[in-house]
């Protein structure tokens, strides 16, 4: 398997993609998991439009792509994967996908969410998501950009929750 | 290493700058300056030359201004103009925007010399420019 980088942000293909993390990683495949862009035509045109000639993409549901990572399809290849949500990653790993390490670069402001840092929101949801994927043994890292600091994600969260726990008193 | 200098009115220089860093990162070589309300062409004139004084070196310096024929351009070519007897080594480019910007950093860190560098800047920025409605319809892609 050669997942180079597998990313959670919701605003999938974009600035930071192509301008950052393209020109610092040697990726010559974006695999983009998502159901709605899946079935959304002008969002597939205008990824493509911003990537690279030199780089294909490809936009695939959350059962298909899973499958297509299982079933070896992108052993060959070089693959930046493009995930929205944390509960897409425990889809992904309670299917049988081994991965060390999560970026998380995106997921930005919705009203009830709580900030761990700048780009980067969750809910309760998430973060039971994100403590799902810890136990496995992975790295969770925020970092916007390949240059930025890695921050881990559920230090943060640990350091979130006893703030929380301490304004109860 | 080449240097950067966007030079454009108000608080475009510097928020062109803070969206290219958005995107690419920090870049040790992108400076700004900006033109004021109050500011006339002299102190323009001496506020660039001042920065190209401070970041010139051997490799040269690409200024990005943001309109032909606008204070910030003219003051550019002057302050230039006047380094030119320290052999100063300079291009200015004028309409700048954000794809320009970003492929001057990022063709920066390549071997690349500055006329070239100015040359590819031109040709991206141009290319950038797109009626994406039009190019879709011509590749019978029309989602519009």
């Amino acid at each position: 398997m050669s997942i180079v980088l597998i990313r959670i942000d919701d605003r999938l293909v974009h600035g930071q993609i192509v301008q950052g993390w393209l020109k610092s990683l040697d990726v010559d495949t974006v695999l983009v998991v998502s159901d709605s862009a899946a079935s959304d035509k002008t969002q597939q045109i205008l990824m493509g439009m911003a990537l690279p000639s030199f780089i294909k993409l490809d936009v695939k549901t959350l059962k298909d792509a899973t499958a297509s990572l299982l079933n070896g399809d992108y052993d060959k290849e070089k693959v930046m994967v493009l995930v929205t949500q944390p509960s897409d990653v425990v889809y992904i790993l309670e299917r049988g996908l081994k991965i060390k390490s999560l970026n998380i670069g995106g997921m930005h402001f919705i009203s009830g969410k709580k900030q761990l840092m700048k780009n980067i929101c969750v809910n309760n949801e998430e973060i039971e998501s994100l403590k799902q994927i810890c136990s496995s043994g992975i790295e969770i890292e925020g970092r916007v950009l390949p240059d930025d600091e890695k921050r881990d994600i559920m230090h943060i969260l640990k350091k979130e929750h006893q703030t929380v726990c301490e304004a109860d008193k | 290493m080449i240097k950067i200098i966007v030079a454009a009115h108000c608080d475009l220089a510097s928020e062109l700058v803070d969206a290219t860093m958005a995107i690419s990162g920090k870049q040790p070589n992108l400076y700004f300056v900006a033109l004021g309300l109050n500011d006339n062409l002299e102190q323009m004139r001496l506020r660039i030359l001042n920065l190209l004084r401070d970041v010139s070196d051997k490799d040269g310096v690409l200024v990005l201004a943001d309109m032909f024929g606008g204070t910030p351009c003219n003051a550019s070519i002057r302050a230039c103009a006047d380094l030119k007897v320290t052999d100063l080594k300079f291009e200015v480019i004028s309409g700048v925007n954000l794809p320009m910007i970003l492929s001057a950093v990022m063709l920066s860190k390549t071997d690349i010399n500055l006329s070239e560098l100015a040359n590819k800047v031109l040709i991206n920025g141009q290319k950038s420019i797109v009626n994406i409605k039009k190019v879709l319809e011509e590749s019978s892609m029309s989602i519009i």
